[in-house]
């Protein structure tokens, strides 16, 4: 029988991640591997894999540790209760400026495409309180939305990237190797904050039913999601080329203007486009909100866990409408990310791991 | 003397029946008394039949019998009961001096019924008698006995009228409970078949029963649907309808979270799934729990044609069931908001039709959609004859006169007519209802922020599916939680799978219960696939290496 414990699978799990992942910085992306590797963009993403395996192992080893634990149980095990408090705060706040500016980028996107008269307010607005429906049914719901919205994510863009894979320009992404080891590793950083996401580990992992497998389920989602921007970057790079996906702020979007449908069924397809990305950043929000006041629930010891989702909403809408412009809320993001995107990531958990080592807390052998 | 020990005084409520409205009392060995009390509470119920007779020769022994009128197959009772009290009447009465006590004694020799039980409180006495059989009351004995004689006016077994089929069994549920469970009875010839019967309402007491399969529904949902069916105290039900709806897991859903059918066919092969019918007397509609969104595409016809027709056949359902709440609301974004989208030619023959129409779209769309709303609700209830008319005149009338006087345009009469034949496609008729209603949440979102509010409405409702739950069983399973059965059950999803591929029952069954099909033991070794054998073109040498 189902269960109402409050936990999920480890196939929901890898789903959650990849959604996550799978966020504006992906429709960003050729850009940024266009800038610092021009035409060899493409190997950026399985570059950044290795630092994906840095995240994945500081992550998990710590998780792993504390067995049915999320960060707010085990971080007042590790250090004295003020300091894990303090910390846990601040991943709050990350979490919330990080869903905030999405959110941000999210509207602006939408009102590019979709409703340019529109206030950018009521649309994140809607957005954040059509989220917040979901999550206030519990992570049992959330993650089941993502198995669904898997198929109405996916099915559009394969569908989409197999028209551009047969009209596509492959001379594009000659001569291959031609950019030197330094960009790659910069470019490679770079990108592998797209798997920032990784970070929400901290409070799923937590959440899982069989928590032995948590490394796998990381792997995994870091896997797919490799392969997805590898694919997304060759393909931005052979529709439009890399020079072209360095001038534009969406790259991707230019990518799906560029496809024309056969029969003329549709035209302007970037707009029903748009549906895949609508539905992934409200998986991200979703997590977003949902991990942000769980936390919030768990650290006061309330105990109904969904009471800080409305109160949050505030926060986060506030946060997003902070940025003048779309210009200024792109600067904050990436440099949001630059500097703070890596501490929840490594940083971090590796000290907290030596502590729990020192004091031998937690389960030794995990 | 109190007014509990005043047994003469008639008020039925506090003296003789409790708060559940069950008659608080034992039978008493005086017969006088036991009359005296059912003369008190049938008082003035002409329809009841009662009556005192002697039927003992040279011992008294009087029997006292009650019945009603019209509700008995008195052919049972005369035959089998009444005929032979008048034989026994005239012989010696040597079977009166053994030591069984009188009412042991008229079950052994004067009736010819299988279907005759001994009780002891005057609450069922009573209950038995208000169902339709015959309460026999005895001297000098502190039991009763009850003659199962129920035999009622009933329209017998039909057609189910909301879900023909092509090919595929005629009978339909009936409004009587022991010929449901019949029908599914007849269709499972085991003995693993359970019927629990439970009593529901306190002035109807309409029978309920729940039947499941013991060894395959796992018990942890039977005692959870007990236990929701023992929740409440109603005074009546009179359909499948009340319980469903007091059973169900989310109120405020408009999405139904049990399956109500008419088919016995389909009780029958989710029994097997490990699911559990519940069956209530006097309704045609038989309640499925649990439940997915899933399974209201499932018609028994999918099962009893060839997969390839019915794979179609589900592909075309599932698209328009989307199509039946999401058209007309994507129609509004579409037009209103992204008229890019559309070809330029199709957008600038949209916009000629719409010349000269001082409504905006939306109004446009709500007006039509009502008016079929309107229409559906009138072809309800007017009588058969003049139903048909009514089509006729709203097809013509609404449809081309509206258009001709520009009061709508041509696209937005394609488009609801569209619609409404996209809702009776689905096999059900409660989804349908449901897809009705989220029909117009879509327009007025599409009306206010065109095609991301389109969007949003579709992710609130997906939210809203993902987080419901049927007895603990996720909505949108197999679509999520898919895992828990290793993928098995998305072979019955939109595409219907071979039946050789069909191996497993759904989550529903018991863990150690998932295989429905398999090759007999004798013949494991041989292909799975039917006439594997022929295309190896030897029926000897099938057999594959081991």
């Amino acid at each position: 029988m189902f269960s109402h414990n409050g936990k999920i699978s480890v196939r929901q799990v890898e789903i959650l991640l990849i959604l996550q992942m799978f966020n504006t910085s992906i429709l960003l992306l050729p850009r940024i591997a266009a800038n610092h590797a021009g035409r060899n963009g493409y190997m950026l993403p399985i570059a950044a894999l290795a630092f994906g395996f840095i995240y994945l192992f500081c992550i998990t080893t710590l998780t792993n540790r504390f067995k049915g634990d999320t960060i707010v149980e085990f971080l007042p095990k590790i250090v004295a209760k003020p300091i894990a408090y303090l910390v846990l705060a601040l991943f709050v706040v990350k979490i919330i400026i990080t869903t905030g500016l999405e959110i941000r980028m999210f509207g602006e996107m939408v009102s590019q495409v979709m409703l340019p008269k529109t206030p950018i307010e009521v649309i994140i607005l809607t957005m954040l309180l059509t989220t917040a429906y979901l999550v206030k049914s519990g992570i049992e719901a959330t993650a089941r939305m993502g198995e669904i919205l898997l198929y109405f994510i996916f099915l559009p863009l394969v569908i989409v990237f197999a028209l551009i894979v047969v009209k596509a320009d492959y001379k594009q992404l000659l001569p291959l190797f031609e950019t030197d080891l330094m960009s790659i590793g910069k470019g490679a950083f770079v990108i592998s904050l797209s798997f920032m996401p990784i970070e929400f580990m901290l409070i799923l992992a937590g959440l899982m039913k069989k928590q032995e497998k948590t490394r796998q389920a990381v792997l995994i989602a870091l896997l797919a999601i490799a392969v997805i921007e590898t694919i997304v970057v060759i393909l931005t790079y052979v529709g439009i080329g890399a020079n072209e996906s360095k001038r534009q702020i969406w790259p991707v979007l230019t990518l799906m203007q560029s496809v024309q449908f056969p029969g003329s069924l549709i035209e302007n397809q970037e707009i029903l486009m748009m549906t895949s990305w609508v539905f992934s950043i409200y998986m991200y929000i979703s997590s977003g909100i949902y991990f942000s006041s769980l936390m919030v629930s768990r650290a006061l010891k309330v105990r109904r866990e969904n009471i800080f989702i409305l109160p949050v909403i505030p926060i986060i809408y506030f946060v997003s409408i902070f940025p003048e412009s779309l210009i200024d809320a792109y600067k904050y993001y990436m440099s949001f990310q630059y500097s703070f995107g890596i501490w929840f990531l490594v940083p971090i958990p590796i000290v907290f791991i030596l502590i729990a080592k020192i004091r031998k807390v937690g389960n030794i052998n995990g | 003397m109190t007014k509990q020990q005043d047994k003469n005084k008639i008020s039925v409520e506090g003296i003789y029946h409790d708060k559940e409205n069950k008659i608080n009392m034992e039978l008493s060995t005086s017969l006088d008394t036991n009359i005296k009390n059912v003369e008190i509470l049938f008082k003035d119920c002409m329809d009841l039949v009662k009556r005192e007779v002697d039927i003992g020769k040279e011992v008294p022994f009087r029997v006292y019998g009650a019945y009603f009128d019209g509700m008995v197959n008195r052919e049972i009772l005369e035959n089998f009961f009444l005929s032979r009290v008048i034989d026994y009447k005239n012989l010696n009465g040597d079977i009166f001096e053994n030591s069984k006590t009188p009412t042991q004694i008229i079950m052994d020799h004067f009736s010819a019924t299988f279907d005759i039980k001994e009780v002891e409180t005057m609450d069922d006495m009573i209950k038995a008698i208000l169902s339709g059989d015959t309460g026999l009351f005895v001297d000098n004995s502190k039991k009763g006995l009850v003659i199962a004689t129920r035999g009622w006016p009933n329209r017998g077994v039909g057609e189910p009228s909301s879900e023909n089929v092509v090919r595929g069994s005629r009978d339909g549920f009936t409004e009587i409970v022991r010929f449901n469970s019949v029908l599914i009875r007849r269709r499972i010839r085991d003995t693993k078949l359970k019927t629990k019967m439970v009593s529901f309402g306190t002035r109807s007491r309409t029978d309920v029963a729940v039947m499941y399969m013991e060894d395959i529904a796992k018990p942890e949902l039977v005692e959870d649907v007990m236990r929701r069916l023992n929740k409440y105290e109603i005074d009546a039900i009179f359909d499948s309808g009340y319980i469903e709806q007091l059973i169900e897991d989310s109120w405020k859903s408009p999405f139904p979270q049990t399956q109500a059918t008419e088919r016995p066919d389909k009780v029958a092969s989710s029994l097997l799934e490990g699911k559990i019918a519940i069956v209530v007397d006097n309704s045609p509609f038989v309640l499925i729990v649990p439940t997915t969104l899933n399974a209201f595409y499932q018609a028994s016809e999918d099962y009893y044609q060839r997969w390839q027709i019915m794979s179609f056949t589900r592909i075309l359902r599932y698209l328009v069931s989307f199509l039946s709440f999401a058209l007309p609301g994507l129609y509004i974004a579409t037009l209103n908001f992204q008229p890019g989208m559309l070809p330029t030619p199709f957008a600038i023959s949209i916009a000629a039709s719409r010349e000269g129409i001082t409504f905006p779209t939306v109004l446009e769309i709500l007006i039509m959609e009502l008016t079929f709303e309107l229409f559906r609700e009138a072809g309800i209830r007017i009588p058969g004859a003049i139903g048909h008319v009514i089509g006729l005149v709203g097809g013509i009338v609404i449809g081309q006169a509206a258009v001709e006087a520009r009061i709508i345009s041509p696209m937005i009469i394609i488009i609801v007519a569209f619609t409404a034949i996209s809702t009776f496609a689905i096999p059900d008729y409660s989804l349908t209802s449901a897809f009705r209603l989220v029909r117009f949440f879509f327009i007025l979102s599409a009306a206010f922020f065109g095609l991301y509010g389109f969007l949003l409405a579709m992710l609130f409702v997906l939210a809203h599916l993902s987080s419901l739950e049927s007895f603990k069983v996720p909505y949108l399973a197999p679509y999520n939680a898919s895992d828990r059965n290793r993928f098995r059950d998305l072979k019955d999803t939109i595409l219907r799978f071979p039946t050789f591929m069909q191996v497993t029952r759904p989550i529903f069954a018991r863990e150690n219960q998932r295989t429905r099909l398999r090759l007999k033991e004798s013949r494991a070794n041989e292909d799975m696939e039917p006439g594997a054998e022929k295309m190896k073109g030897n029926y000897t040498s099938n057999r594959r290496d081991k």
